[in-house]
């Protein structure tokens, strides 16, 4: 974590520096960092996938479920940081656009999920 | 007002002459050794008939349940404690579950730094909407095996109430027997039915409005799944007050029905010349017999009906303990909407056992009602 920390302000810094020198650069130096930083994260975020796994695997959860909240989850997070990074770099209506195509692909996920609910909804009626 | 006294009174005085008639026609029949032992085999058969039913319901040896009443089993605690936290064991699946999907709501929530956010805002209601899902399907089931355990201790009742209520024409009350105990029994069914058609589908919808709260912002909704789940306790509470007023009648009419019907008769046949006084010993020692089966037979039953209801709610009990602690967890990582939805429906199911719960304890009322007619 305190490498992931000390390289955050390194590239903060050699993004101010840049910015000086070669205002254009900048804004790709930032994003280089941002994904450095984004796989700097995924070991922690594989632990966490690890655990989530062995839970569900422990009680009997139903995996077709887990694995969609997994993908629902992954897309989520990639569609911020992009977004994300579209409004640093001054390209907000870009970001925007990055939101309006994530929430499809959130919703095109959740068929499992929905599904599922539309299942247990059905067998209460009867 | 005097005349709605009067009406009571008539009613009151047919109950009692009825109770005589009954009693005079039942134990007169019991004069010589014939049919002394005629009455008793009857007694002895109506005896094995609860019996059966007690082990065909209950899959238990009444000997055994009876012997360890008469001793006072000392194990029956640990017992109780065993299935509860086997139950809690077996129930923490779910609890893992909940926890799991929690978790990947908790990740989402902290990579949005707790703003809302469009993409990750979707992924969390997806999350809730799972934890949904799979606490709704157990509840679910809980309430289903609720209205069995209700239907289980109906027919069981079924299965016994006219062996229980002939011990109780036999040993001398058939005032009680034949006129307030099957009151007692049709407002139980009534009960039963009010319990199965109103009181779990009005429980089961409020899981329904439960959900319907998480994912509404609108205030309406607020507050609306507690509102049912309080309803289902009114209705309880308003049926437990009709029948304690049925069981206060009982008290009344079926008390003194007995006692004056069972004096009367003793007095009656001491005026028969010679034998008179010999007669109505026998018949005091026969009816204190027969007393004897039906209060054993009508324990069986009360047992039973205590041992059908009783384990099932004690499971009900521990699935909503684990729900509860499933909900205080969530909300400790993070899923504040999932856990909300996970404690209502761990109140509902509390709520689905308190009414198993009233259902057994007017069961055991009407046995006890049945079996409490006074002797001579």
């Amino acid at each position: 974590m305190l490498q992931i920390t000390i390289a955050g302000i390194v590239i903060a810094i050699v993004v101010m520096i840049v910015r000086e020198l070669k205002p254009s650069m900048a804004v790709l130096v930032s994003i280089v960092g941002c994904i450095c930083l984004l796989l700097a994260a995924l070991p922690y975020i594989e632990e966490v996938y690890s655990l989530v796994q062995r839970l569900s695997e422990k009680s009997g959860m139903n995996s077709e479920l887990l694995i969609s909240l997994m993908k629902i989850a992954g897309i989520a997070m990639v569609t911020e940081f992009a977004a994300d990074i579209c409004s640093d770099a001054g390209e907000a209506s870009l970001g925007e656009k990055i939101h309006f195509v994530g929430k499809i692909a959130v919703l095109a996920s959740c068929v499992p999920v929905i599904t599922t609910i539309f299942n247990i909804a059905e067998s209460l009626a009867r | 007002m005097n005349r709605v006294i009067g009406n009571k009174v008539v009613v009151v005085a047919m109950t009692i002459m009825f109770a005589l008639f009954m009693s005079v026609t039942v134990l007169a029949e019991s004069k010589s050794s014939g049919d002394v032992v005629e009455v008793t085999e009857e007694a002895e058969d109506k005896r094995d008939e609860i019996r059966r039913a007690f082990e065909e319901y209950t899959r238990l040896d009444s000997d055994d349940v009876i012997s360890n009443i008469a001793t006072g089993d000392e194990n029956v605690l640990s017992e109780v404690v065993q299935v509860f936290f086997g139950e809690i064991k077996s129930s923490l699946d779910l609890m893992v579950q909940i926890l799991a999907i929690a978790i990947v709501q908790a990740l989402l929530s902290n990579a949005g730094f707790g703003l809302k956010r469009g993409s990750l805002d979707m992924a969390s209601l997806a999350c809730t909407a799972s934890i949904i899902a799979v606490s709704i399907v157990n509840a679910t089931d809980v309430f289903e095996s609720a209205e069995r355990i209700i239907v289980t201790a109906t027919e069981f009742l079924h299965a016994t109430f006219p062996a229980m209520v002939t011990l109780s024409a036999m040993s001398g009350g058939a005032g009680v027997s034949v006129a307030v105990s099957p009151m007692l029994f049709f407002v139980a069914e009534i009960v039963v039915s009010v319990v199965s058609v109103i009181v779990f589908p009005l429980l089961s919808s409020s899981l329904a409005f439960a959900a319907a709260e998480v994912f509404s912002e609108k205030k309406v909704l607020k507050g609306v799944s507690g509102f049912v789940r309080k309803t289902c306790y009114w209705i309880i509470g308003m049926i437990t007050v009709v029948f304690t007023a049925v069981t206060a009648i009982k008290g009344i009419v079926g008390g003194s029905a007995g006692v004056g019907g069972s004096r009367l008769l003793k007095c009656f046949l001491k005026f028969i010349p010679v034998v008179g006084d010999l007669v109505s010993d026998s018949l005091e020692t026969i009816v204190g017999g027969l007393s004897l089966i039906r209060s054993v037979s009508g324990v069986l039953v009360m047992v039973g009906v205590a041992i059908i209801v009783a384990i099932p709610v004690l499971k009900m009990f521990a699935v909503g303990a684990v729900y509860k602690l499933s909900a205080m967890l969530a909300e400790a990582i993070g899923a504040e909407q999932g856990a909300g939805f996970v404690r209502e429906a761990g109140n509902s199911i509390i709520a689905a056992s308190g009414m198993v719960i009233a259902v057994g304890v007017m069961f055991i009322v009407v046995v006890a009602a049945v079996v409490s007619v006074t002797t001579v």
